[in-house]
Parts: C-alpha cells; sequence; structure tokens
C-alpha cells in the first residue's frame, strides 16, 4: 500500500559501449530512462543528436512483412549469421519478387473490374431478344453502350432535334443504363455531344457479338478465369510466405533491437568519447541492476537512493497488495499519485469491494458475478475481470446476510438458526424497520469514509509540510473536528437527549474550526514561516472566502448524504428482485423458469453496471477530492516493443 | 412542443453534418494529389462525399462531371435540413434557390456575351432544372438577350435584364451592371423576407448575418476598385449595394474617397472590424473579409439556437467548402503550386 521507492542510477562509460549499456538496459525491464538532467550539464556533456542508421532497413524489413502478411513479433535470432549486406540482399531480392506478383494481380484486377462492369451492363440487356452485331455493326447506324448521369439524362430533352436515339434499361439515382443509336453520319458529333454530358462508354464489343446471353456468358467465363489467376497469385505470395517467414522474423527481431536501442542514444550526453546516462529503477532491485553491468568493463553503473533534498521527479510505481492490485486501474484512470503521496489503491479497493457488495448483496448472482470475472480475465486479460471476482465475493457475503439468492428472499434461515443468529439473519430488507436501519447505516458508512478520507488528507499534508492544508482546510484538522463534532453532538442530542451545543462547545468545535477555514490560506503561509509577498497578500479576498465557506458547509453536507445512495440500491435490487418473482409467480410452472433467469439476468446486467458506477462516483467525488492530487508520471521502464514495428 | 423538438433536430443535425465537413489536414491531403481523378479517388474513400461519389469511376471522371455530383451533394444537404423546417421557416431555402437562379441566369448574359449561349446547358445543374419555378431549360434554349428575357417573362428576373437590353443586335450588353442589379434585388427580396417572417432575436441574428455578408462584399468592391481597376469615385458608388451595418455611410463616402489602397486599409483598421484587420499584412481583402465571414457563420452554427440561422451558416459554411474544392480541383488542373492553391482555402 505504498509507491515504489526509486533509485537514481547514473551510467557514465565510453561512447563505443553506449549500444551495450542499452541493450542490458532494455533488457533488465526496470529501467526508467530520463533525459540528462543538471549532473551531465554539470560535468560538461550534451545531449547526442545522431540519425538511426537503421531506420531505412527496419523500414524496409517492416514493407516486407506487411506484404508477406507476417504480423511483427519477436523470434530468436542468435542463430543469424548474415552480415547487414546479405541482409539487405536478401530482403530486396524478396521484396522484388512481391513487387512482381502484386503488379500482375493489381492488372488481373483492373481486368475484371472491366469485366464486371461490362458484365453488368449486358445484364441489363438480357431481356432484348436481338443480336449485338445488329445492333452494334448495322450498315446505317452505330449503337454505343454505357451509362448517362442522371443531371445530364434530364438535358436530352434540350437535344430533341438532334438525330440519335438513347434507350435506357435500368437506373439508379446517380446514372441511366442505356445506349444511344445514331446514324453513321452523324456518329462523331453525337459522340461528342454525349461525351460533353458525360456519357461513359462501356466497351462491349470483346464479347457482344450474338444474342445478349452469348455475351453473358463469355463475360462470366472471362471473369473466373481472373479470379482464378487472382486465386493463384495469392497461393504465391503464400507459399513466398511460408518459404521465407523464419529468417524474415529472424531480421526483423535481430534489426528491431538495433534501430530501438539506438533510438535510446538520445536519452544519452556526450563529451569528447564518453557518455552519461541516467535513470530512476525501483530501489529493491537497484543492486541486481547495477550488477548488470559488472561485466562491463568501460561503463561505471551506480545507483542513489531518491531524496526529497535531490529535486528530481521520480516516475511513480504503485505497489499494492495481491488482493486490490485489480483496483489499480481506478486509480490510473484518475491520475498517478505524486512520488511523495499516498498510494490510495487499497483504501479505494476496500471501500469499492464492501460497497459494491452492500449494494448488489446477492448469493446466487454474486457467483455470477465471479464467473463473469474469472471469464473476462481468463479470456480477455481484463483488469476489470479481476476486480469482479473481488467484488463477487462481498456480493455472496452481504447476500448471505440478506438471505437472497437469485432473487429468492428468506434463504438460509436455517443455517443462521443452526448458529443461534435466527432471530437477526437474514435480514428482511424490504420490512420498514430494517430498511430504516440500512439507510441510517449508510449514512455511518459515509461519515466513516469521508472522515478517514480528510485523515488521509491530514497525515499527507503533514508528511509534506503543507500546514495549511493539513492543519486549517476544510479537508484538515479544522474540518475534521467540525465535521465529527457536529455530528456527534447531534446524534447525542436526538438519541440520547444530550445537548452538548453549550457555548464552549460551540466557540471549539464550530466557531474556531470555521474561522480557521476561513483564514487557511494566509494562516498557512504563516505557520510555514515564509514571508508573504504582497502579490500573494492580495489574492486573498473576504469574498471569494465567504463563498468558499458556503460550498464548504453545503459539501460536508451533500457529500455526507449521498451515501444515501448505498441505502436506496440494497432497496431498490431487492425490490426488482420482488418484481421477477411476482411475474414468475404469474408465468405458471413452465414459464416461471424462464422468467426467474432472464429477469435475473436482466437485473445482474441493470443492477451490476450502475452500481458499480455509482460506487465508483462515490469514491472519485466524495473521498478523492478530499486528499488526492493527481501529479506523478508513470514509470516507463525501456524495452524493445517487437510487437510495434514503429519506433518505441 | 413539438415544435421546439424539430427545431432542436435540425440543430443538431446541421451541426452534425457540419461535424462531417472536409478538415485542414484533409485539405492538405487533397492538396497533395496530382490529377483531378486522385482528388475525386480522395473524396470518394475519405471524406462524407463517399456516399455520393459511390457510384462513380474515379479513374476517369471529368472534372465538370465532379463539380455537377458536388454541387448536387450540397444542394441535396440543404435539402436534407429543409425536409425538418417547420413550414413557416422555409422561406430561406427559397433564398438558396434564387442564388442558384440568379448564378446560372448570370452566366446564360456571360455565355450570350460570348456568342456562346448552347454551351449553358452543359453545365446546368439538373436539381435546379427540378426544383426552380424558372423554366430553366427554356433558359437554356435562349440564343439571343430577347429570347432569355421571354423565357423568364414570369419572374421578377425579366424587369432588370430588360434594363440591360443590347440597343440593337451588335450592341453590348452590360455585364457588371446586369449583376449588380440582379444580387440588389436578391438582397432587396431576402431582407424583405427575413422582416416578414422573422421576429426578435432570430431576426436579428439572421440580419447580422445577412448586413455583414452584403457589407464585407462592398468592402471587397471598393478594395478591389483602389487596387486594381483604378476607378473613379462615381463607378465605385456604383458598385455598392446601398446597405450599411457596422460601417456607415459616411465611412463608406470616406473610404470611396480614399487616395489609394493602403490608405484604404488604415481606414478599414478603424472600424468595427478592426479586431481582426492586419492592415499590414492583407494581400487581397477577399482573404479577410471570407475569413472573417466564414468563422462568423461557424459561430453562429455552434451557438445559435435558431433554426434559421442555423440553416444559413451552414448554407454558408457549405459553399466555403465547395469553393475550396473548386480551388483545389482547378488548382490542379493547371498545375498551379500547392502553396498558391492553399492560399485560397479558407477553414
Amino acid at each position: 500500500m505504498s509507491i515504489e521507492k526509486m533509485s537514481l542510477v547514473h551510467l557514465v562509460g565510453t561512447l563505443d559501449s553506449l549500444d551495450a549499456a542499452l541493450v542490458r538496459c532494455c533488457n533488465s525491464g526496470i529501467f526508467h530512462v530520463e533525459q540528462p538532467g543538471r549532473v551531465a550539464k554539470g560535468m560538461g556533456f550534451s545531449p547526442l543528436r545522431e540519425e538511426n542508421p537503421y531506420a531505412d532497413i527496419l523500414q524496409l524489413v517492416t514493407e516486407v512483412m506487411g506484404s508477406l502478411i507476417l504480423e511483427p513479433d519477436y523470434h530468436d535470432y542468435s542463430s543469424l549469421e548474415m552480415d547487414d549486406g546479405q541482409v539487405r540482399e536478401y530482403l530486396l531480392k524478396i521484396k522484388q519478387e512481391l513487387v512482381e506478383i502484386r503488379q500482375h494481380k493489381s492488372e488481373l484486377k483492373e481486368r475484371l473490374t472491366d469485366h464486371r462492369q461490362a458484365l453488368a451492363q449486358v445484364q441489363h440487356l438480357n431481356g432484348l431478344n436481338i443480336r449485338f452485331t445488329d445492333l452494334v455493326d448495322s450498315q446505317n447506324s452505330k449503337a454505343r453502350f454505357g451509362k448517362l448521369p442522371a443531371d445530364s439524362f434530364m438535358k436530352l430533352e434540350y437535344f430533341s432535334d438532334r438525330d440519335f436515339f438513347f434507350f435506357d434499361f435500368d437506373h439508379d439515382d446517380d446514372y441511366y443504363w442505356g445506349f444511344y443509336l445514331a446514324p453513321n453520319t452523324e456518329i462523331e458529333k453525337i459522340d461528342q455531344l454525349f461525351a460533353s454530358l458525360y456519357f461513359e462508354r462501356i466497351d462491349i464489343s470483346e464479347y457482344a457479338h450474338e444474342t445478349p446471353q452469348a455475351a453473358i456468358e463469355a463475360l462470366q467465363t472471362q471473369i473466373q478465369i481472373e479470379e482464378e489467376a487472382i486465386e493463384r497469385c495469392r497461393s504465391e505470395i503464400k507459399a513466398l510466405r511460408e518459404k521465407n517467414q523464419v529468417l524474415v522474423y529472424q531480421i526483423y527481431s535481430k534489426i528491431k533491437m538495433l534501430h530501438d536501442t539506438f533510438a535510446y542514444r538520445r536519452y544519452a550526453a556526450c563529451s569528447g568519447k564518453r557518455f552519461y546516462l541516467e535513470g530512476f529503477v525501483p530501489t529493491r532491485k537497484a543492486k541486481e541492476f547495477v550488477s548488470l553491468f559488472d561485466d562491463l568493463t568501460q561503463v561505471l553503473c551506480e545507483q542513489e537512493q531518491v531524496k526529497r533534498e535531490m529535486n528530481v521527479e521520480p516516475p511513480v510505481k504503485l505497489r499494492t497488495n495481491r488482493f486490490f492490485q485489480p483496483f489499480e486501474m481506478f486509480v490510473t484512470m484518475y491520475g498517478l499519485p505524486g512520488y511523495y503521496d499516498f498510494n490510495p489503491t487499497s483504501f479505494i479497493g476496500f471501500i469499492y469491494v464492501l460497497l459494491f457488495g452492500i449494494m448488489f448483496g446477492d448469493f446466487g448472482q454474486g457467483i455470477c458475478v465471479i464467473l463473469a470475472g474469472i471469464l473476462m480475465w481468463k479470456w480477455k486479460k481484463m483488469m476489470l475481470g479481476r476486480a469482479l471476482m473481488r467484488c463477487g465475493i462481498a456480493s455472496m457475503l452481504f447476500g448471505l446476510l440478506y438471505g437472497s439468492c437469485f432473487g429468492i428472499e428468506g434463504c438460509f434461515k436455517p443455517l443462521f438458526s443452526a448458529i443461534g443468529l435466527g432471530n437477526i439473519f437474514p435480514l428482511d430488507v424490504l420490512d420498514s424497520n430494517t430498511s430504516t436501519m440500512l439507510l441510517i447505516l449508510s449514512l455511518v458508512v459515509g461519515i466513516i469514509i469521508v472522515a478517514a478520507a480528510i485523515l488521509i488528507n491530514i497525515v499527507i499534508g503533514l508528511k509534506k509540510k503543507e500546514y495549511g492544508k493539513a492543519l486549517f482546510s476544510q479537508n484538515g484538522i479544522a474540518g475534521l473536528v467540525f465535521y465529527l463534532g457536529v455530528i456527534i453532538a447531534a446524534v447525542l442530542m436526538l438519541l440520547l437527549n444530550v445537548n452538548l451545543f453549550n457555548p464552549v462547545f460551540i466557540i471549539v468545535v464550530i466557531v474556531l474550526p470555521l474561522v480557521l477555514m476561513f483564514f487557511h490560506e494566509p494562516l498557512g503561509e504563516m505557520v510555514k514561516n515564509r514571508r508573504r509577498k504582497r502579490a500573494e497578500k492580495e489574492k486573498f479576498s473576504v469574498v471569494d472566502a465567504s463563498f468558499e465557506m458556503f460550498d464548504i458547509l453545503l459539501s460536508y453536507c451533500t457529500n455526507t448524504l449521498s451515501f444515501l445512495r448505498i441505502g436506496g440500491f440494497i432497496l431498490s435490487h431487492a425490490a426488482l428482485m420482488l418484481v421477477v418473482m411476482t411475474f414468475a409467480h404469474m408465468a405458471g410452472t413452465i414459464g416461471s423458469p424462464i422468467v426467474i433467469v432472464f429477469g435475473n439476468i436482466f437485473v445482474m446486467a441493470l443492477e451490476g453496471l450502475i452500481v458499480g458506477i455509482q460506487v465508483l462516483r462515490l469514491i472519485y467525488y466524495e473521498t478523492f477530492s478530499r486528499f488526492y492530487e493527481s501529479s506523478g508520471k508513470p514509470f516507463e521502464p525501456v524495452k524493445i516493443n517487437f510487437k510495434n514495428e514503429g519506433n518505441s | 412542443m413539438a415544435n421546439t423538438n424539430a427545431y432542436n433536430a435540425v440543430l443538431a443535425k446541421a451541426r452534425a453534418m457540419y461535424g462531417k465537413h472536409i478538415t485542414p489536414e484533409q485539405y492538405q491531403e487533397m492538396l497533395r494529389c496530382r490529377t483531378v481523378q486522385d482528388v475525386a479517388a480522395y473524396l470518394k474513400a475519405q471524406t462524407h462525399y463517399s456516399e455520393t461519389l459511390s457510384n462513380i469511376a474515379e479513374h476517369n471522371i471529368h472534372r465538370g462531371q465532379l463539380e455537377n455530383m458536388l454541387r448536387r451533394a450540397a444542394f441535396e444537404q440543404y435539402g436534407k435540413l429543409y425536409h425538418y423546417l417547420p413550414l413557416t421557416r422555409n422561406s430561406l431555402f427559397q433564398v438558396v434557390i434564387m442564388e442558384e437562379e440568379i448564378r446560372e441566369i448570370l452566366r446564360m448574359v456571360l455565355l450570350l456575351k460570348a456568342g456562346n449561349p448552347q454551351t449553358f446547358i452543359i453545365d446546368l445543374p439538373g436539381y435546379l432544372i427540378q426544383r426552380s419555378e424558372v423554366d430553366m431549360m427554356a433558359v437554356a434554349k435562349a440564343t439571343k438577350f430577347d429570347e432569355l428575357v421571354f423565357a423568364l417573362r414570369d419572374s421578377g428576373y425579366a424587369a432588370i435584364l430588360r434594363r440591360f437590353a443590347p440597343s440593337d443586335a451588335n450592341g453590348r450588353i452590360d455585364y457588371i451592371g446586369c449583376e449588380h442589379a440582379f444580387y440588389e434585388y436578391f438582397f432587396s427580396q431576402t431582407f424583405a423576407m427575413v422582416e416578414q417572417n422573422y421576429k426578435g432575436q432570430e431576426k436579428t441574428d439572421l440580419l447580422d448575418l445577412l448586413r455583414i455578408n452584403v457589407e464585407l462584399i462592398n468592402l471587397e468592391h471598393i478594395f478591389r476598385c483602389k487596387r486594381y481597376l483604378k476607378a473613379s469615385q462615381e463607378e465605385i458608388v456604383k458598385s455598392l449595394y446601398p446597405y450599411y451595418y457596422k460601417i456607415h455611410a459616411e465611412q463608406i463616402r470616406e473610404m470611396v474617397e480614399a487616395k489609394d489602397a493602403a490608405a484604404l486599409s488604415e481606414m478599414l483598421a478603424k472600424t468595427k472590424y478592426q479586431s481582426r484587420f492586419d492592415p499590414g499584412e492583407l494581400p487581397n481583402i477577399e482573404d479577410y473579409t471570407k475569413r472573417y465571414y466564414y468563422s462568423l457563420c461557424r459561430r453562429y452554427l455552434h451557438f445559435s439556437t435558431h433554426v434559421s440561422v442555423v440553416f444559413y451558416a451552414y448554407y454558408h459554411l457549405n459553399r466555403v467548402e465547395m469553393d475550396n474544392i473548386f480551388h483545389i480541383i482547378e488548382g490542379i488542373r493547371y498545375q498551379i503550386p500547392e502553396n498558391e492553391i492553399r492560399e485560397l482555402i479558407i477553414n
């Protein structure tokens, strides 16, 4: 339940050993590289600027892989015995073969498109019982087949005095398909006219001699031949892939390693023949990391534990116990905490599981949630699946207390009777007394969570020496005293008739904290013993502070009342299942199981989603807003991403 | 309530349609095309025109055909919005048609002047033949000025055109005067329609859009006359439309009297358009006015809650997109350098 402690690592060595050092950094999987900082500048190092010599060859190999339809991935290349020249020659040879096949395929595809268009054209004429030769090669006239834009078709009326006939046999929104006939003496002019109307001719002369049916058959045969030829091209590519894939993968892995490692050289600073590289590694693995360079005599590796005075910004790696680890995604979704802050994963994981269980308490449905979680995790590797498994356990436990299993209320009574708790459990949540108690308990849970969030803020504030925040703010000691003081006094007065609201209590627990909260900014500065600059002094405004106070008082109420939804969801879950059961009862003996199954699925899907979102909302709004600052940068160790063909 | 929902639907639809418009990055990609066919292929594959161009064979499409299809697509988009407009609010669609009619009639006047009216039919949009109340086929069949006037006899355009009839068969047609008269008629009709059909904020916003449009056209005229044509003050005044809004009549008079374009730039910098106007960086006035009006329309499209205002803003933005595409097509066709075409793109 903390943030991984980091050590700053310095690597110094000769420039020709930089690549070897970087390969070890990448392979370690724990080195987070940084831009050279002040240490490098102080020692006279300057950034290294070079062009990556492996960029061309990487592009070539990825191009070849793309053409061979090979997904980028790592393959062991220790057996590869080709030098750079041989690799380039080999890749160019494959590329040339692929280009030839593709070119042939593209020509075939073009011809296929033409023939398909021609077929579509001739199919429109299928009903026409006439020989093409009679139509096209008539002694006195000529026919042109094609399509005319719909806009141009409208304009044919304008040319009604010209010597042509246009026969359309089909049309859609954009085109009219057909042919025009014109006398031989006029055909050139009519061709020009139709060209100006954007008539697109389709040449069918090659196939259209006899009837349309014969032309259709000829075209279909031709299309089939071309499709088979395209299929042969695909097979050739497949054969080429099978023959070369092992070697291509090995080349890719080697080139990618060299390329990406070289790309990390931009993080190195150099001075003469020496390089300097710095980064962070987790402290508990720092010694192990340093030992990686023991046999590299040209490289010196040193590490030092990060301290606040060093004025560096280490990356953040959350360290959470196994049970709550899946809930890290909710924290990272909000933004990582600062390196010196608090890792709230276990805290929010606990709240999430608890509230989910309370709000979605059903033994049977809890089992289903666990199963869904297992499937999501095993099949899709979704972290949410792991979180759901934990939530499902809580649902089962609370389902046990509510005596609810797949909506059948009052289960487990014998179990509780056997252990002597039959008078209390299972709870009948729809009973008016129980439901009132549940709502009050929801508020209590809310108060505890809000108070815990304020406490966390106080601890963080004191740790970071931000006294204004820890002592005087609404989420500091002043706020906590006011919040808990008012609630305790009100509860005592309502339940035990004990009135704590005497002048001393009012001054100490209500007025004083309010005054401190009102002036928390200037007071914080005073405690820090720092003379406030004139400009800062002017920032404090009584009007702003007054509005802020109003907002603070309102937010205490609303934040607490917000937790009433916990009780609300217990009741709505029970009510929804009651509706399902009523319908099941009405559906008779055959329909009843179906209604129960589908009703349960519906309620689980609907409520599971809503409860999941509502709990997250409670955590983000009512707790995170009180202490959390997402100012951390993620810990991203350098590595070679073989699945990505681009730069790392 | 039903009407409010209908209005909201149009607002949402117009914004959603504008959201699919061509982005600056897409213009950049189009500028890299080598041929008109490449542009057609790009528009078909990568833009919201893919449905419109789905049936074309992009490798052998003709420029004119492509432009006709795009214009028809734009008109159909206005039509889509028009179908959602309540009946009392569809008069703006008539304005769109009127503007198209005037553009076609003026094109015919130009062709008559050039002695080539038979080519008019080729680029006449089919949608206008169907939707216009003017018999556009009769207009297309006109071979003389008188025949054109006769073809337009049932519309308000005939009276305007008659004023510019050449004195005899060899007489010249005053095209500039004719164009000015037609657009003066167009503006007066549009303003009258807005005054009659709209009220409140909707009317104010629509008038704002229309008046600024006219005013920017006036500014373009003055600048062009001063910078390129060296026209007399009288000629400049004749070319202006008598509407004043952010620049009052006195200021316009001073601009007309300005000794050159530089003095005019300084005067413009003192008007209410000054915030977006830098006289030091003014290659041509259209660059400024068109961008200004484009951003104004975009603001109205996003923030107005009045359906007619959003419709009119959308109409203008769509026209700008058309012009941009046509500039690119023309530029590529005539092999104009990429950076010169880019300067003409408004976005």
